[in-house]
């Protein structure tokens, strides 16, 4: 079975010694070893295509956690996925329903820890240390997320089948710092950093099974992405080139014999970590799972002997499994060993012709489109060339369609110009209007000109009614003037010596009978005025006739003498 | 010919919603804007003040646009997803008798999320319709399928889905510049249709066409943008059905997890989406 995946990954070369190295060494991947103290951990790694064996030899199953049917299948398909590994899509491929659960904000996750814990519920999964898993998870990657200026959504992914449960969720943040006790919430847990995208994809599985109710694995991969991301809607293209994988099977260095060393994963995660002390022992790969498995061979006082028999039989179990695996490998070998053989030159020239071909079909269904919009364009000519065919041949009928449509073209091009000509009109009375009256009206000249009387009208009434006001105004004023005098007169004869002592009512009554007599006292001195310039008048009159007179007399006197 | 619409509203909408005829008291009827187009606001606006006739026909269902706004507006002040799915199921439900089961026009489901989810300013819609109408309308029929898919695959809040439908917008009308318009439109036709790969096409561009990002490890929202901009072409001047009606009908021919959840959740007559958006 030829199938894309890691061949290589880095480990510590301790790891390489350790059985559990050699476990993934018989499934095909290639170990190497990576210096502890090597300070680059961006180092692109070169994933290589690679051909897993087909299946995998259980021998004696129970001692070994990782040998267990389950986890080995789980394992295969994890490192045949490569780096396009999704645990929920992959694992739960067979599974009718997949669920996914987007969140905004962290006021609402108790209710879809509670929508997801139900859904394994009524699977008849463990739920308790799921609920814990997805508390911590959570509560911890929303205060990761704190920091962060735009919080994008977080997605969860979720489904099961018969044997696990799996639960994968996405995170944007730029920083990121796990946190270390999700590893004992799972039988499996797999962190993958997209480094230039700042996203972690945290996924988790669960085994129902209750003998690997012990395993706790942990994966930490870092794939770094190649190409630039995409517009500012966010990262886009996490196509990676590089990728480095961290292992770390069997984490629970309290109930379990095993200490597994930390380091690596707190410095980077670039590398495997195993416990350095203790690596050539076989307990360790089945970490604390090979203690319910095979039945708590707790180890705490009697440590050593413990360690002694398990190492004996796992050794043993070792070496049947080589011994079947290399039985395999030759069959394997010999049984290709004819397709093999010319295989180089075969393979090149099926590449050659796989590549041209691709190329041909990239030609052919860009020429087929071009062809296809060519021949639209003709179409669409030939129908343009039939209708003018057709009307060009003398055809009584269509002569005489033609001759209805010339009339009804007549017609509307008079209808048209009656049209314009009323548009202009209106543009005019609009223009016209429009300077008349500043402010915009509807372009109705019934309604304007109705308008326009009513304003008039309105005009008119106002300018009546200004006119009246004006008048009362005056005489407003008028009466205003008159009472004015009337007060000066009255105020003459208060500052006149009162004779006696008077009252208020005394004093109007007198200020009333002073006013009209004021009145009186100047319509006689207004009369007397005018009887005196009238007197005056007749009186130079007559001073003239006089002089007239005088000199008429002066000349008769003359001739008399 | 129906009269209850209220033109006064016209404002609100970017393209108008059916055809408008002004009938003078000659009884002439002049159209004053035509379905699909800009409205010819300010003319609008001054004939009601003026109180002259007004009618449109041909018009999109206006009772359900508002029923959503409205829904959508109700949800949006709502905090806990418990009660936030109360009007989630409301929706769905309209949505699935008013657009999934009856073949509503995709001009009508455009109008429909323009006016629940834009916050454009009319300036902004202004300078929209102004780079070229058509890759408009494209744009808009694009983000309004991106903005209500991605509701139904389970994202709830009504800002990130306002977010997301005004980065949409404008991420489409940002594929072209405007010197060379017509020559990018077919570029990015033949992207499209996977024809060539445009070496001169910048790299966010091409990502927004690649089929590869559906596989990839981004927000669904990020995959529903390229199944979208990838299914509606860029010559099609037809007017289609919408596309929840499509996607109900398994007329769309694309294999997506994000479309599975869509119609999983249009299908749901009992919405259990209180609990998770099945893929």
């Amino acid at each position: 079975l030829s199938v894309v995946g890691l061949k290589k990954i880095r480990v510590p070369k301790e790891f390489i010694e350790a059985s559990w190295g050699t476990f993934f060494q018989d499934q095909g991947i290639e170990l190497v070893e990576v210096n502890l103290e090597e300070s680059n951990p961006e180092v692109p790694y070169q994933i290589i295509d690679s051909i897993l064996p087909e299946a995998i030899d259980s021998v004696n199953p129970e001692k070994n956690l990782l040998l267990n049917p389950q986890v080995k299948n789980f394992l295969k398909l994890y490192f045949e996925s490569g780096k396009d590994f999704d645990l929920v899509e992959n694992f739960c491929a067979s599974s009718k329903e997949l669920f996914s659960i987007k969140i905004h904000d962290c006021l609402n996750i108790g209710h879809f820890i509670d929508a997801i814990v139900v859904e394994a519920y009524k699977n008849e999964f463990q739920v308790n240390q799921i609920r814990g898993f997805l508390n911590a998870c959570l509560s911890f990657s929303f205060q990761v997320l704190q920091n962060e200026k735009e919080l994008a959504p977080m997605e969860m992914t979720f489904g099961c089948t018969k044997d696990g449960f799996a639960f994968q969720l996405s995170v944007t943040a730029k920083n990121f710092q796990f946190d270390k006790n999700l590893r004992r919430l799972s039988s499996f847990l797999n962190i993958t950093e997209y480094k230039k995208k700042s996203q972690y994809t945290i996924s988790a599985l669960w085994f129902k099974d209750d003998a690997l109710k012990d395993l706790h694995m942990f994966f930490n991969k870092k794939q770094y992405v190649a190409r630039s991301s995409l517009v500012n809607v966010s990262n886009m293209s996490p196509v990676c080139d590089a990728e480095t994988i961290s292992f770390d099977p069997g984490s629970d260095a309290k109930d379990s014999s095993v200490r597994i060393s930390d380091s690596a994963n707190n410095e980077g995660d670039v590398r495997i970590s195993g416990s350095k002390s203790e690596t050539d022992d076989v307990i360790r790969i089945s970490g604390s799972g090979a203690n319910s498995a095979v039945g708590n061979m707790k180890v705490s006082s009697n440590k050593s002997a413990v360690m002694e028999q398990q190492m004996l039989r796992m050794k043993n179990l070792l070496y049947k499994m080589k011994e079947e695996l290399s039985q395999q490998k030759i069959a394997f070998e010999t049984a290709h060993a004819d397709s093999n053989l010319s295989s180089p030159e075969l393979h090149e020239k099926i590449s050659e012709i796989t590549l041209e071909n691709s190329k041909l079909q990239d030609e052919k269904k860009y020429l087929t489109a071009r062809l296809q919009l060519a021949n639209r364009k003709l179409q669409i000519m030939d129908n343009n060339l039939d209708k003018t065919a057709e009307f060009s041949r003398p055809n009584p009928e269509q002569e005489k369609e033609l001759e209805t449509f010339r009339q009804q073209n007549a017609v509307l091009a008079v209808k048209i110009k009656y049209q314009d000509e009323k548009l202009a009109e209106l543009e005019a009375q609009v223009n016209r209007q429009e300077e008349a009256n500043a402010s915009p009206q509807a372009v109705d000249t019934v309604g304007k000109d109705l308008e326009i009387t009513k304003l008039n009208e309105i005009k008119v009434l106002y300018e009546n009614k200004m006119k009246e006001q004006m008048a009362e105004n005056k005489k407003l004023d008028g009466r205003v003037k008159v009472l004015a005098t009337q007060l000066d007169g009255a105020l003459k004869k208060l500052s006149a010596p009162a004779p006696g002592m008077k009252t208020n009512e005394n004093h109007a009554k007198q200020l009333e009978h002073a006013s009209n007599r004021v009145a009186e006292v100047t319509k006689e001195y207004n009369d007397k005025k005018k009887e005196v310039i009238q007197v005056k008048q007749e009186n130079e009159k007559l001073l003239g006739k006089m002089a007239e007179l005088e000199k008429k007399i002066a000349r008769y006197e003359k001739k008399a003498a | 010919l129906s009269t209850g619409f209220n033109f006064n509203t016209i404002e609100n909408y970017i393209l108008s919603p059916g055809d408008i005829y002004w009938i003078k008291k000659s009884g002439e009827e002049v159209l004053v804007s035509k379905k699909g187009e800009v409205p010819n606001s300010l003319l609008i606006k001054k004939l009601v003040k003026n109180e002259q006739t007004l009618e449109i026909s041909n018009e999109i269902n206006v009772e359900v646009i508002t029923l959503l706004e409205e829904l959508f507006a109700s949800s949006k002040k709502e905090i806990l997803i418990q009660n936030k799915n109360k009007f989630r199921k409301k929706i769905v439900e309209i949505l699935r008798a008013e657009y999934a089961e009856i073949e509503r026009s995709q001009f009508e489901f455009d109008t429909m999320v323009w006016k629940v989810f834009s916050t454009f300013t009319l300036d902004q819609q202004t300078d929209l319709v102004a780079i070229d109408m058509d890759l408009f309308r494209r744009s808009l029929r694009v983000t309004s399928s991106v903005v209500l898919v991605a509701f139904l695959n389970g994202y709830y809040d009504e800002k990130f889905l306002e977010k997301l439908f005004m980065k949409t917008v404008n991420l489409l009308m940002s594929m072209v510049s405007a010197e060379t318009l017509s020559d990018d439109v077919e570029k990015l036709e033949r992207l499209r249709l996977n024809l060539s790969s445009e070496p001169l096409m910048r790299e966010e561009v091409k990502s927004l066409f690649d089929p590869a990002v559906l596989r990839s490890e981004v927000g669904s929202w990020e995959k529903i943008i390229v199944i979208f901009n990838t299914y509606y072409s860029f010559d099609d001047h037809e007017t289609r059905v919408n596309i929840l009606n499509e996607v109900f009908n398994n007329k769309i021919n694309v294999r997506a997890n994000e479309l599975k959840a869509a119609l999983s959740a249009l299908k749901r007559a009992n919405v259990h989406m209180d609990l998770a958006e099945s893929a």
